[in-house]
């Protein structure tokens, strides 16, 4: 973009503007509004809030993982049971002669 | 050997739940927070922003990773505080349009004009060029202002920048040249105006 010279000047007034910063007064109740604020967030809760979730998470995992395990044997045993009973050679003649 | 940082030693015992050593920290950064607060938010709202600032802090205080000083890292969350700042209230806080008033612009000409170089801080009052630079900024996307704030005024890295702002470096530098794009106009518009 062209640049105006009158433009850049005014650019730089505004940048010195900018950075000339205007005394702040602190007012006096400002330290101890912060300190109130501060005392009922306490990190240290907000620490626990997060060990509670690790808690919680590792427990849903436990139970996700021990239902798939006991679907899992489930499976394997009705599995084993048809095994036993289904024709070992696989022929479906036989297989076919059985349901008469 | 490295020396320790005693900053780390007071984050501990914050997070060990000595809420009042944090005070310690606040007492150390506050002109810091102040001087970086103060230079984008109108004063009334100056002392509530630095406020929020220390409370994110605190909040977020077992996130730090201590590879970075603490003043840094209070650094970055008191910017974003500040964009946060101009997110939220960018449509609420109104300025007088210097544009709308131009019988008081009159200093305009001899803040730009080519004959004045210093004069112009003997002649015009710095509230006037605060108003202006308020209106100015004001006229840009949120977003826009604190790039043109970060890097045109304060010469922050675009690194620097793209942090605070959780962008990546090509978005902040291609946004970075249209905000400043855009602040050019509004300038030279007023100036047009003007002449």
């Amino acid at each position: 973009m062209k640049k105006s010279p009158k433009t850049e000047k005014l650019e730089n007034v505004l940048r010195d503007s900018f950075n000339a910063v205007p005394e702040i007064a602190v007012s006096r109740n400002w330290q101890q509004e912060l300190l109130e604020r501060l005392y009922q967030l306490k990190p240290f809760q907000i620490q626990a809030k997060f060990e509670r979730n690790v808690w919680r998470f590792s427990w849903i995992s436990f139970t996700v993982s021990a239902a798939a395990a006991i679907i899992l044997a489930l499976y394997i045993y009705t599995q084993a049971g048809n095994n036993t009973d289904a024709d070992p050679d696989g022929n479906i003649y036989t297989s076919l002669a059985m349901l008469d | 050997m490295a020396v320790p940082d005693p900053d780390h030693k007071i984050i501990n015992s914050v997070l060990n739940g000595n809420v009042d050593d944090f005070i310690v920290l606040v007492n150390k950064y506050r002109t810091r927070v102040f001087f970086l607060t103060a230079k984008r938010i109108p004063v009334n709202d100056v002392e509530d922003v630095a406020q929020e600032t220390f409370i994110r802090a605190f909040k977020s205080l077992d996130t730090f990773s201590r590879q970075k000083p603490f003043e840094n890292w209070l650094s970055i969350i008191t910017l974003r505080t500040c964009c946060d700042y101009w997110r939220k209230n960018a449509r609420q806080k109104e300025f007088t349009a210097p544009a709308d008033d131009s019988g008081n612009l009159k200093w305009l000409e001899l803040v730009a004009g080519r004959s004045a170089s210093d004069e112009y801080r003997k002649n015009v009052r710095n509230e006037d060029i605060r108003e202006l630079l308020n209106w100015t900024l004001k006229k840009l996307q949120p977003d826009d202002r604190s790039l043109v704030e970060m890097i045109y005024f304060e010469g922050r890295s675009l690194k620097e920048v793209a942090e605070v702002l959780d962008w990546g470096m090509s978005k902040t530098k291609v946004r970075a040249m249209r905000a400043r794009s855009k602040m050019r106009r509004i300038l030279d518009k007023l100036l047009e105006a003007q002449s």
